[in-house]
């Protein structure tokens, strides 16, 4: 054995020992990374799990005209002001003959949402000839009795339920007069004082809105403008005090963005409050520098070969501009896109400044109706007092980490799919 | 000698024609030195290009230092010398593709026939059109291999129907000895293809739009001796109708496919001569160097 020989074995058990250590260090790191993860996702999941169901109670409706105080149900005078709630009462009263006392009979209609007589009247005007008949409906419970039932037997001495209301539920329960079942109005409809009645589709539609207009703008202009700043601008100390800029701005803080937004599109050009447009123009300032760093270094990435190839043959300027660097870069901008349109979707602060923090009940329908978004949806809910708001803020977070894992993995596939190799 | 004088000193140095520095440097190692003037027969009568005093600069740096050569109608000229020695830098500017970098600066006189290559008013499309290329690395574009050779003639409109189109990807195809291999799969990818393969359908795509002149810088540097074989033997093919310029790192290939030869040195244009006499009767001791191995 040479001396050479026996030296490197020395140093070999060394060596490995060392790439031990460090693949242990890598695995503990990611470790940890998953833990935290796997943290968040069970605190969320497990807290808002509950949203994506309610119960319902069964009850005895009868449309009694003397007590809605309707005789034509095809006036919709009459509709408006029917007293349905009065026709709940009278169906719980039914169900429970023993109360007689004024603070509890209003307990007792205390259990039922005031849902219940939007859907009642909902019915009403769809099929006139109910007026006077008996049906058994399925009534949304309230949000405090819907969480006694959602919480564990051992754990319903906290409930916000009085004793009697307790009693009443359980014996309900027991009669097996209420049921659980998918929780439509959290996709159904915008947001709510009433725990129960507040959905998420209104913040999912502000949401889209305003990813629409900041698409619409960030992705062209980003694109524009790192075509033209890699291929086209000469370089000098202007173009590079752009370049240290654009960075810059990537870097500024989002809510200085919402102050912008605040001062000039609300102030100066007097576009409306809380309207998704000025949260798109908003948060178009602030993706911009994000789209157009990725973009140039997807144009970047494009191999000089293929635009030598192209411009040996002739091609002008423009056309190994379109026909090779925009396609091979493509992937790269679309990926880059996608990652600032994620981060958009997840931004707060900047609409906090613009108003679309306000509470909306009604669904928007374009960009120029007030809307809130799902991340500032989160945080209203959140510091809303209602133990249900707290589950409903958990499904809120739920609902938009789907949106953004969906759009991640999107921009990891279509980088997969799209890029070429040769 | 105290600072005052080091500092003459150095700023002599600074100062001398970067050329007597080289000669100095040569000397001393070898023994040689540049010549004023070009050894050789650079001229030719009626030549198809036209290169007088050419000098090339990279910022500060000169890279080519007043080199005049012609070359031939259906010559093929080879470019040899050491690594860094500007033959690469001179072929570039033979269609401008030096254009492409900032720093770059060209002087002198270059023309295509009649054409000067460096007036304003000439339309580098147009140059280029009839001054082809070929690169030292196989780069087909990631298209297939019909469109890779269509490229050229769809961008210069050169074929208005369908039919006309698929003669001029056959013929070039043909003419670079691909036709028959990639005849079947004319759809499929041109980056799918072995190195040769896709030096040869580089070679098409060029030939494609006609040009008069074909520039190739080290064609074969990337390929093994089979495929460098093929390229070879199409160069000595294409030579019957075109004009080329070929820059190469083996001497051998040089001989093998060149009428004339032309030996680069630093910049400098050292001896220019027909192929033959450069390999059997080199006239510069700096060729002679050159060609036996002594350095390079």
């Amino acid at each position: 054995m040479s001396v050479t020989t026996e030296q490197v074995r020395k140093t070999l058990a060394r060596r490995y020992r060392a790439e031990k250590r460090f693949k242990f260090f890598g695995i503990c790191a990611i470790s940890i990374g998953l833990l935290a993860l796997l943290l968040l996702f069970t605190d969320i999941i497990g807290k808002g799990y509950r949203a994506f169901y309610e119960y319902s109670v069964s009850l005895q409706i009868t449309f009694d005209p003397e007590t809605l105080g309707i005789d034509d149900p095809r006036d919709p005078e009459q509709l408006q002001y029917g007293n349905y709630e009065g026709v709940v009462r009278n169906a719980l009263q039914a169900r429970f003959p023993g109360v007689e006392e004024r603070e509890d009979k209003r307990a007792l209609s205390a259990l039922v949402s005031t849902a219940a007589g939007y859907r009642l009247r909902a019915m009403l005007e769809e099929s006139p000839e109910l007026l006077g008949q008996t049906r058994t409906l399925w009534l949304q419970l309230n949000d405090d009795a819907d969480m006694y039932m959602k919480t564990s037997e051992a754990k319903r001495e906290t409930a916000r339920l009085s004793d009697r209301q307790q009693a009443w539920m359980q014996e309900l329960e027991q009669g097996n007069e209420v049921r659980a079942g998918f929780n439509h109005s959290l996709f159904t409809r915008g947001d709510s004082r009433e725990p129960e009645q507040a959905g998420i589709l209104g913040a999912i539609l502000g949401s889209l809105f305003t990813m629409l207009v900041t698409l619409a703008l960030s992705f062209p202009i980003g694109v524009a403008a790192a075509v033209y700043l890699e291929e086209f601008a000469p370089k000098n100390r202007f173009t590079d005090f752009i370049e240290v800029n654009i960075n810059n701005l990537a870097a500024v803080p989002s809510i200085i963005f919402g102050l912008l937004g605040l001062a000039v599109f609300i102030g100066l050009f007097g576009m409306p409050r809380s309207v998704p447009l000025v949260g798109g123009l908003v948060l178009t300032l602030m993706t911009l520098p994000t789209i157009i760093i990725s973009s140039r270094a997807a144009i970047k990435a494009v191999p000089p070969s293929i635009r030598q190839a192209a411009m040996g043959l002739g091609a002008s300027k423009m056309q190994v501009v379109l026909q090779f660097v925009l396609p091979l870069a493509l992937p790269g901008m679309l990926t880059g896109g996608i990652i600032g349109m994620a981060q958009a979707l997840g931004e707060t602060a900047p609409l906090l400044m613009i108003g679309m923090v306000a509470f909306i009940v009604e669904l928007p329908t374009g960009a120029l109706d007030a809307a809130t978004v799902l991340p500032v949806q989160v945080f209203l809910w959140a510091s809303s007092p209602e133990q249900s708001f707290v589950t409903m803020t958990s499904a809120a977070i739920m609902v938009l980490m789907t949106f953004l894992i969906t759009m991640n993995t999107l921009a990891v596939v279509m980088r997969k799919r799209l890029e070429r190799r040769w | 000698m105290d600072i005052a004088e080091k500092m003459n000193v150095f700023q002599d140095a600074v100062q001398v024609d970067p050329r007597v520095v080289a000669q100095e440097h040569m000397m001393t190692e070898e023994n040689l030195y540049i010549p004023e003037k070009t050894v050789g027969a650079p001229f030719v009568d009626d030549p198809k290009m036209r290169m007088r005093d050419v000098n090339v600069f990279y910022d500060t740096d000169q890279a080519i230092h007043g080199v005049s050569l012609d070359i031939g109608k259906n010559e093929v000229v080879a470019l040899i010398g050491p690594s860094g020695c500007g033959k690469s830098t001179f072929l570039r500017c033979m269609n401008r593709m030096n254009d492409t970098i900032d720093i770059c600066r060209v002087e002198g006189s270059l023309h295509l026939e009649n054409q000067d290559i460096y007036d304003p008013k000439l339309d580098v499309v147009e140059l280029r059109a009839r001054v082809g290329m070929v690169f030292q690395k196989p780069n087909p574009f990631p298209k297939s291999i019909y469109d890779n050779v269509a490229y050229g003639p769809r961008i210069h409109g050169l074929a208005n129907r369908k039919t006309d189109l698929d003669e001029i990807v056959e013929n070039s195809l043909r003419k670079a000895g691909l036709w028959d291999e990639v005849k079947d799969r004319l759809d499929s990818p041109g980056t799918g293809l072995s190195g040769g393969q896709q030096q040869r359908l580089c070679i098409a795509r060029t030939i494609a739009v006609s040009p008069e002149v074909v520039l190739m810088d080290e064609p074969c540097s990337a390929l093994d001796p089979i495929a460098t074989a093929k390229i070879e033997e199409l160069i000595r093919e294409l030579s019957e109708s075109y004009t080329i310029a070929i820059v190469t790192h083996s001497m051998q290939q040089a001989a093998r496919v060149s009428q004339r030869t032309a030996y680069f040195h630093l910049g400098w244009l050292v001896e220019m001569n027909d192929t033959d006499t450069v390999f059997t009767k080199p006239q510069h001791e700096l060729t002679e160097s050159y060609i036996t191995g002594r350095f390079g």
